[in-house]
C-alpha cells in the first residue's frame, strides 16, 4: 500500500493558511508536513525535512509575499519538489506567468473542485524507503530546478539538460528548445550531480552523456563530443585523460 | 465626370469666343470674308487641338500634383513647345493656302509670338484651377482631421477619467474573500462583520464611481472599513488607527483618493515588510485647509523624498499615487495638493491639503 503524499504549505497569511488546511483535511491521501509564513522559514524547512529523508511530494506555495516572492524561493532551491502547486489571490503578472508556461496554479479562495483536480493531477508518492543514503544526497536525471526567464518560469528536469554551460556567476541549460540561465556555479552543480550521467568536460562546460552522441579525436591528445543536437565540445586535455580512463574501465 | 464636362465647356466656350473676337476684328479690317471666317475657326480648332494635347501631357506625367514652382517651370515650357508646333502648323496652312505675306519668316515668328501668349495664358488659367481645387481639398481634410482630432481628444479625456477613478484592487478582493471564507469555520462573528464591511466597501466604489467628489466623512468611514479588513488578513502585522476632526468632514474630496493613500500605505509598509507596523489615518482642519495624513512604516527613495509630485513622475506609489495626485488637481483645484514625505527615519508620510467648502452665510 502506498504512503500519504507529504505536503508543505507556504503563506504569509495565517487564515490562508488555515483555510488551505482545512480544505485539504478532506484528503485522507495527503497529510500536511508543516507550512511556513515566508521564504527564508520554508528554505530552512524544506532543509529539515530533506535531512530528516521525508521531502515533501507537493509544495502549495503563495507567489506573493513579504520579502521574497515564492518564485524567488523556487529559484533559490538546489532542487524543487516534485510538485509545485502555486496559490495567488489576484496577481496579473503571475497569472500571466502561469498561462505561459502551464504550470498548475490555484486562485483563492480555492475552490474545492478545483483543488481536487489539481491533486488528481499529481503523480502517486514513490515508495518508501528511498535509495542509498549516498544517492540521497545526489541530484539525479528526474531531479528539476526552477527557472524563471523573462516571462516564463518553468521546471527543468536535470535529465533534459544537455549541456551545462558556465557564463559568469551564472549556468546556462541547453535545453531542446531554449537555454535559460540559472544562478549557480558549475562546480557546484558537479558536485551534486551523478558523475556517471554528468560528465565535466572543461572548465566551462559540464555534458550530460546521455545526450552525447560521438566522441571524437581532436588535437594534441584532447577529445571533442558530439552531442545529439548537433553542437560540439571540445574537452580539455586533462578531462579527455580523465573520460579515457573511465570509459576504458 | 462632372469636371470633365467642365473642361469640354470651358475649352469650346472659351475658343468660340476667340474666333468671334477674330472673326469681329477681321470683319472690321477687311469685311466679312469666306476666307477669315474659315481661318479664324480653323485656328480655334488649333488651339483646341494643341491645349488639350498639352493638357494630355501635363496630367500623364502628372504635374498637376507636382509643387507650385516645379508645375510651373514645366507648364510654361510645355506651352513654349506647343505654342511653336502651332505656329508651324499654322504657316504650313498659310502657305498652302498661299496668303500674301513679306516674309514668311517673320510670319513664322509673329504667329508663334501669338501662340505663345495664347497658350500661356490657357496654361495659367488651366493650373490655376488645379491649384485652387488642391487648395480646397487640402482646406477640407485639415478641417476633417481637426474635427477626428478634437473627437478622438474628448473620447481621450473621457476614458482617462474613468481609468483615474480608482477601483477596488483585485488582490485585496480575492484576499479579502479567501480570509472571510477562513474565519466562517475559525469566528462566524467576525465573518459576518467582514462581509458587511467589504460589502459596504464594494458599494461605496460603485456608488462614487460617477461621482466627482464626496464628503471626507465618507471616504474616511470607508477608510475604516478597508482597515478592519486589512486587519484580519494581516492580523499581528497591521496596527492600524484613524482619527478624524469633526470639523474636517465637511471638505469634499475626489473618491478613493484617500483609500488609495491607505492602499498604498499598506502595500509598502505592511505587505512589502515581513514585520508590518502601525499606519495612522488623521484628518485635520486649520484655517480652511483640511490636511489628511497617512503614516506607515518604510522609507521613501531618495529621488521622490520629500517634493511635490506631479502626475507625471510616478513616485514611491506609482500609478496609483499619481492618479490620485491627478485626480486631486482636476476636481479640487491648484489649491488642493498631495505630498509624500520622509516624516521621520522609519515612518513615510502621505499628506493631502484640501481647501474647505466657503460657510454658506445665512
Amino acid at each position: 500500500m502506498s504512503r500519504r503524499l507529504r505536503a508543505v504549505l507556504v503563506d504569509d497569511e495565517r487564515l490562508a493558511r488555515v483555510e488551505l488546511r482545512r480544505l485539504l483535511a478532506e484528503h485522507d491521501d495527503l497529510e500536511v508536513i508543516g507550512e511556513a509564513e515566508d521564504a527564508a522559514s520554508a528554505r530552512t524547512l524544506l532543509a529539515d525535512l530533506a535531512a530528516a529523508g521525508t521531502p515533501p511530494d507537493v509544495l502549495f506555495l503563495d507567489v506573493k509575499m513579504p520579502g521574497e516572492s515564492g518564485f524567488d524561493l523556487l529559484a533559490s532551491l538546489e532542487t524543487v519538489p516534485s510538485a509545485v502547486i502555486f496559490v495567488t489571490a489576484y496577481d496579473e503578472h503571475a497569472l500571466r506567468a502561469f498561462e505561459v508556461s502551464a504550470l498548475d496554479y490555484l486562485v483563492k479562495p480555492i475552490a474545492p473542485d478545483r483543488l481536487d483536480r489539481a491533486l488528481g493531477r499529481l503523480p502517486p508518492p514513490p515508495t518508501e524507503p528511498a535509495e542509498a543514503n549516498d544517492s540521497a544526497t545526489r541530484l539525479t536525471a528526474d531531479d528539476r530546478v526552477f527557472v524563471k526567464d523573462g516571462d516564463r518560469v518553468h521546471f527543468v528536469r536535470l535529465g533534459d539538460v544537455r549541456l551545462f554551460e558556465s557564463e559568469g556567476n551564472y549556468v546556462r541549460l541547453h535545453l531542446a528548445e531554449e537555454a535559460p540561465l540559472v544562478l549557480r556555479s558549475l562546480s557546484a552543480l558537479e558536485e551534486r550531480l551523478d558523475p556517471d550521467t554528468f560528465f565535466r568536460a572543461s572548465r566551462k562546460h559540464l555534458l550530460n552523456l546521455e545526450h552525447v552522441t560521438d566522441i571524437e579525436d581532436w588535437f594534441s591528445g584532447s577529445l571533442r563530443a558530439v552531442l545529439d543536437d548537433g553542437t560540439t565540445v571540445e574537452m580539455s586535455r586533462r578531462q579527455a585523460q580523465r573520460f579515457r580512463e573511465r570509459t576504458s574501465l | 465626370m462632372r469636371r470633365l464636362l467642365l473642361y469640354w465647356i470651358c475649352q469650346i466656350s472659351g475658343w468660340t469666343l476667340y474666333a468671334l473676337v477674330n472673326i469681329g476684328l477681321g470683319a472690321a479690317y477687311s469685311g466679312l470674308t469666306f476666307q477669315n471666317v474659315g481661318l479664324s475657326l480653323a485656328t480655334s480648332g488649333l488651339g483646341i487641338a494643341g491645349t488639350h494635347g498639352l493638357r494630355d501631357v501635363a496630367l500623364t506625367r502628372g504635374w498637376m500634383v507636382l509643387p507650385i514652382w516645379p508645375l510651373a517651370v514645366r507648364m510654361i515650357g510645355a506651352s513654349l513647345v506647343t505654342a511653336f508646333g502651332m505656329a508651324m502648323i499654322a504657316v504650313a496652312v498659310f502657305r498652302v493656302i498661299e496668303i500674301p505675306t513679306p516674309s514668311w519668316l517673320l510670319l513664322f515668328f509673329g504667329t508663334a509670338f501669338n501662340w505663345t501668349a495664347l497658350v500661356l495664358l490657357w496654361s495659367a488659367i488651366y493650373s490655376g484651377f488645379h491649384l485652387m481645387e488642391r487648395w480646397r481639398q487640402a482646406e477640407r481634410d485639415r478641417a476633417e482631421a481637426d474635427a477626428e482630432r478634437w473627437r478622438l481628444e474628448a473620447v481621450a479625456r473621457e476614458a482617462e477619467l474613468r481609468a483615474l477613478q480608482a477601483q477596488v484592487n483585485p488582490h485585496f478582493l480575492f484576499n479579502s474573500l479567501n480570509t472571510v471564507r477562513a474565519l466562517i469555520t475559525e469566528n462566524p462573528d467576525q465573518a459576518r462583520k467582514a462581509v458587511t464591511d467589504l460589502a459596504d466597501l464594494l458599494r461605496y466604489a460603485l456608488a462614487t464611481e460617477r461621482r466627482d467628489t464626496v464628503p471626507l466623512g465618507d471616504e474616511i468611514e470607508t477608510v475604516r472599513r478597508y482597515l478592519a479588513l486589512e486587519r484580519l488578513r494581516f492580523e499581528h502585522r497591521l496596527d492600524a488607527s484613524v482619527e478624524a476632526d469633526p470639523d474636517a468632514l465637511a471638505a469634499l474630496v475626489p473618491p478613493m483618493v484617500i483609500q488609495t493613500l491607505v492602499e498604498n500605505a499598506i502595500k509598502h509598509g505592511i505587505d512589502h515588510q515581513p514585520d508590518g507596523g502601525p499606519v495612522r489615518v488623521r484628518a485635520a482642519a486649520r484655517e480652511g485647509t483640511v490636511r489628511v495624513t497617512v503614516d506607515s512604516p518604510g522609507r521613501l527613495d531618495a529621488s521622490s523624498r520629500s517634493k511635490d509630485m506631479g502626475p507625471e513622475e510616478a513616485p514611491e506609489g506609482g500609478v496609483g499615487l499619481a492618479n490620485a495626485m491627478e485626480r486631486l488637481q482636476r476636481l479640487c483645484g491648484d489649491h488642493a495638493s498631495l505630498t509624500l514625505a520622509q516624516a521621520t527615519p522609519d515612518i513615510v508620510r502621505a499628506e493631502v491639503a484640501i481647501p474647505l467648502p466657503e460657510p454658506v452665510l445665512t
